[in-house]
């Protein structure tokens, strides 16, 4: 930004601005708007496939937000001891986190939703439950749960998930079981419209070494 | 500049003109990442940490947004332009006349009414996209395009809002308001260039803020921001709201800035009972902005505090009805903000194409008139579902009286082509369709305004068609015609009569088999705000789509055969037209002076008896006063 | 008072010794933009109604948010006034005294009505409460605004801008604070004694 100076010593710019520079700066902002308008979850998708392939070990933070998770994806070493630290970022929306495969689905207009998965992922698995607030509801379904601390509110139905209130915290600690492969999470709650709206993510479940 | 540099300062200057000036709109948007960098930051993680303490939290990206906003305006001039000479420094913000000017801060009328036409061509542009995406959605009865219903409705919800806000508000105010109205009343500028140059750079701001508005979240209420609805949407629900402060701010600074340039910039000679009518139009619109635009925004803030803070309104207290009568109350007389301007355009260029003097002008003014004063006497129509019939009486009633003064517009129009010599070319052409269309639009109106009706076809594509023939089919179509009359004064050439009849003809007929067809989707169980609906409606609503494509391509063909034109067409006349009124009488396009002298008007401009000028050039420059 | 001199042909008029008529055109300009932000307070005053009825929230003091605030903001009025009259007979000095104390009332103000709000707690417990604390909310952003106006007038007279023949800008802050005072006298009658 430099400034010239005419005959009657007064300050001016040498407005000439150089068209290239506008245009390219104009049609970069334009296309990451476009970018992070239509494709934010499906290039964050891209890049933590790409680059998370290294097992996660101790403890992943995973946040909720309307309607989405981050991360979106996570992977894993069979054995590893791990904790999965619950954060519900919302000011609004209470959200749970269930992790499966395969879909319990219910015809409607939209088409067929899913409203659970088909297998739980916590089936038979212990784990150390800490550090609750502000949990709304606590299914345990068939995980071996233990407590540290202040104890959540537990209730029955459907498959192992902590639900948090906005501000919410859960951590999960386990030894990741030996049940290699693909997982998802996501959260089903308002009648599973959260997870419709892109509220979900995947666990990839290395083998033992 | 740099010439005169080298000259006084010879060798020493070599180096000082190396570096030109970053483009302001970069440096805006510099200052404005800035801005909202540190803003967020001070906020989410030094004064209003949260649990987790997240990087972006409502109360941070709202303040932010302030702050992003203020280092735009300052960046792209405002801070050279406006701050500092106030402040007392020397101006040294220069404009180049080149086309950099359109790219700029710029306190010219003509640079700014020209922003604001394109600011508001961009909006239409990409809420026009939207409204094909959701078409295209809509051409199944299943979610196809769209993976969740949220995604839909934030898609509508930023259709509506850049529509409304950005386009139908702005672009024959803003924009041809801000070109013509000086033009027409015999003044170099306008009242406030300097806060119109701030006011144009916060159409862009407040466009860019709703349509990235779902980064923040989706938000399902579309541009009426329903409470409670929108308490319970996610964040992106914020953006509306500053988006829409942004764009309405910058209608109430022209409206101000308008009607202060009619009242005290008028040519000498230019009496009361000579403004011009498009004035008159832009005069009504203004008082109605001036009221409405600042209860919308207060209810707007109410509604942000609501979701910020959080605050209980509408829920705990108050009830949604509460928020609905408040949003209504300006919401009705929007639509004639939006129309005003249209009914005045018809009456500015019926008499030059038919070369007959303007029938019954008074009545005119005094439909333009009544029409504002009774817009703000209806808004409850939009709630007959929510109220005791007893209350639905008065409101039905204004409803259908408002259709007295429309009428006037209409039988002044009339009565000017009556045994007229109409000149039957593409801006003509546009005001009959124009009119055409929005006699459609009213007609549904007073049929919307029985209560009767209006229970049953609530919330149906009934009402999306009723609202779409009055706001494109009034409103767009006059926009095109004032594009077509007065091209040859904005680009000194002539557009193709033959091209532009057939975007005019092409225009048309997709609108109304658009939108014609979406009365009887209504009538048959269609729903609004469903990407959702029963199979019986889809060969229907498939046909729809197709047409509303065609819709779109002939919107596209027509700003391309403008932008062609604009560059390659024959060079026009300075009065091609032969027109009485003022903008005529200087050259095409008008200098950087629009008139050297002011003119003195010696008779009103609408009276084509004879070949006179209504202006006598006076051989020196007379006090304006 | 010296006037800038150099200013380009093109420039804007207004360093220029202002004409009778524009002088009526940017006090009309002003005046329109102060009567379209009466709306807002005619809204709220309304909707406090339909939202609370005629409750008054035990936390709003009368005296810091209300009356104390009605006071210093209705003090102000008169030396921004006898500012404009200063300025009129080319007393700068005398000007920009009276903006000063002015501004003093107006930050004494800002203080006292901000301090109830400042402590309250944004809860459940007392939603009734909250309408008028958006009303007084109200009152306070555009007492913040009078006082940027005020701000800004004094910096530009330290500038040499202002003079005897180019003095809006104080007529313009005088408006202004003029507006926001009897806004803020009319919330405070319709908050307290409605």
């Amino acid at each position: 930004m430099s400034k010239t100076v005419d005959s009657e010593g007064r300050f001016h710019r040498d407005t000439d601005w150089q068209p290239g520079v506008f245009f390219g700066v104009l049609a970069l902002v334009l296309l990451i708007g476009v970018a992070v308008l239509f494709g934010r979850f499906w290039i964050a998708g891209i890049f933590q496939k790409a680059f998370d392939r290294v097992p996660t070990q101790g403890t992943v933070h995973v946040f909720q937000f309307d309607y989405a998770y981050e991360p979106r994806h996570i992977t894993w070493r069979v054995g590893d001891r791990v904790t999965i630290a619950l954060r519900n970022m919302s000011d609004t929306h209470w959200h749970e986190m269930v992790i499966g495969r395969g879909y319990d689905t219910v015809p409607s207009a939209f088409g067929a939703i899913a409203t659970q998965f088909k297998t739980d992922f916590w089936d038979g698995v212990p784990v150390r439950i800490s550090n609750a607030h502000h949990v709304d509801n606590l299914v345990l379904n068939k995980a071996r749960a233990t407590f540290v601390g202040s104890k959540p509110n537990l209730a029955t139905g459907g498959d192992f998930s902590p639900t948090l209130q906005p501000g919410g915290s859960i951590n999960l600690t386990f030894t990741v079981p030996n049940k290699p492969g693909e997982w998802q999470y996501g959260c089903f709650v308002q009648q599973y419209m959260h997870y419709v709206a892109g509220m979900n993510g995947t666990i990839t479940i290395l083998p033992a070494k | 500049m740099s010439s005169v540099v080298s000259d006084m300062h010879g060798a020493r200057s070599e180096h000082a003109r190396v570096k030109r000036m970053l483009p302001p709109v970069v440096r805006g948007l510099l200052w404005a990442l800035i801005g909202f960098l540190v803003m967020n930051t001070l906020v989410s993680e030094v004064f209003d940490r949260m649990p987790y303490h997240p990087f972006i939290t409502r109360a941070s990206v709202t303040l932010g947004w302030v702050a992003a906003v203020g280092g735009w305006i300052l960046g792209v001039g405002a801070w050279e332009g406006a701050v500092k000479p106030y402040l007392g420094y020397p101006e040294e913000w220069v404009v180049p006349q080149d086309w950099r000017k359109y790219f700029m801060y710029s306190t010219d009328h003509k640079v700014i009414g020209l922003q604001y036409i394109f600011s508001s061509l961009g909006g239409f542009l990409i809420a026009g996209f939207a409204a094909m995406l959701m078409r295209l959605e809509l051409m199944k009865g299943q979610m196809w395009i769209f993976n969740n219903p949220g995604a839909y409705l934030s898609t509508v919800g930023v259709h509506g809002t850049v529509m409304m806000f950005s386009v139908g508000t702005v672009a024959l105010v803003g924009g041809f308001g801000n070109y013509f109205i000086p033009l027409m009343i015999g003044a170099n500028s306008t009242s406030f260039p300097r806060m119109s140059g701030v006011s144009q750079w916060l159409v862009p701001a407040g466009i860019a803020t709703v349509v990235i508005s779902p980064v923040l979240g989706q938000w399902t209420t579309g541009w009426r921001g329903y409470e409670p609805l929108a308490g319970q949407d996610p964040a992106g629900i914020l953006f509306y709201y500053l988006g829409v402060f942004a764009l309405t701010t910058s209608s109430l600074l022209v409206a101000i800035n308008l009607t202060a340039t009619i009242l005290f910039k008028r040519a000498p000679g230019l009496t009361w009972n000579r403004i011009p009518m498009y004035a008159w139009g832009i005069l009504a619109v203004s008082l109605l902005n001036l009221i409405w635009l600042p209860e919308i925004q207060m209810t707007f803030v109410m509604a942000l505090l609501n979701a910020v803070i959080p605050l209980p309104y509408f829920a705990q207290i108050g009830s949604p009805l509460t928020y609905m009568e408040m949003f209504w109350l300006f919401g009705h007389p929007e639509v004639y903000i939006i129309v005003v301007p249209a009914f005045a355009l018809w009456q500015e260029i019926l008499p030059v194409m038919g070369q007959k003097s303007l029938f019954a002008r008074q009545w005119g003014i005094i439909g333009l008139v009544f029409v504002m004063i009774l817009s703000g006497l209806v808004w409850a129509h939009h709630m007959f579902t929510n109220m005791r019939n007893s209350q639905m009486l008065p409101f039905s009633f204004f409803t259908e009286m408002i259709s007295i003064p429309t009428g006037f517009a209409y039988l002044v129009s009339l009565g000017t082509m009556w045994r007229a010599n109409l000149k039957l070319n593409t801006p003509t052409l546009y005001t009959l369709m124009s009119m055409f269309n929005f006699l459609i639009g009213g007609v549904t109106g007073v049929l919307l305004a029985d209560p009767v009706v209006n229970l049953q076809v609530h919330d149906s594509f009934f009402v999306v068609a009723h609202f779409h023939y009055t706001v494109i089919g009034a409103m767009v179509f006059s926009w095109f015609a004032a594009f077509f009359y007065w091209f040859p004064k904005l680009s000194g050439r002539m557009y193709n009569e033959f091209w532009g009849k057939v975007g005019a003809i092409w225009v048309f007929i997709a609108f109304n088999m658009t939108f014609g067809q979406f009365f009887f989707l209504g009538l048959h169980g269609m729903n609004r705000w469903v990407p959702v609906y029963p199979s019986y409606l889809e060969p229907m609503n498939f046909e729809v789509s197709l047409f509303a494509f065609l819709l779109g391509l002939g919107f596209v063909f027509n700003f391309l055969h403008i932008a062609w034109m604009w560059n390659k067409g024959p060079v026009a006349k300075d009065n091609p037209w032969q027109a009485k009124t003022l903008e005529w009488q200087t050259a095409s396009p008008p200098g950087e002076q629009n008139f050297d002298p002011i003119p003195k008007v010696i008779s009103g401009f609408y009276d084509y008896r004879d070949q006179r000028l209504p202006i006598r050039n006076s051989p020196q420059k007379e006090p304006t006063s | 008072m010296s006037e800038v001199t150099d200013q380009k042909a093109s420039a804007p008029s207004f360093k220029q010794a202002s004409t009778a008529k524009e002088l009526r055109q940017n006090r009309f300009g002003l005046i329109l933009f102060v009567t379209s932000q009466m709306v807002p307070y005619f809204m709220l005053i309304n909707d406090r109604f339909v939202l609370a009825d005629t409750y008054v929230s035990r936390r709003v003091d009368p005296l810091l948010g209300g009356f104390l605030p009605t006071l210093l903001l209705l003090l102000g009025v008169l030396p921004s006034w006898l500012a404009v009259r200063a300025i009129a007979r080319n007393a700068l000095l005398q000007m920009q005294r009276q903006l000063q104390l002015t501004g003093l009332l107006g930050v004494l103000a800002l203080i006292v009505m901000v301090w109830p709000m400042f402590s309250h707690r944004y809860d459940a417990i007392s939603p009734f409460g909250e309408i008028h604390l958006v009303s007084l909310g109200l009152g306070g952003f555009f007492t913040l605004a009078a006082l940027f106006v005020l701000g800004s007038v004094l910096l530009r007279a330290t500038k040499g801008v202002i003079g005897p023949q180019h003095y809006f800008s104080v007529e313009a802050s005088a408006w202004v604070w003029t507006f926001n005072a009897i806004a803020w006298l009319v919330l405070y009658i319709a908050v307290y004694f409605i």
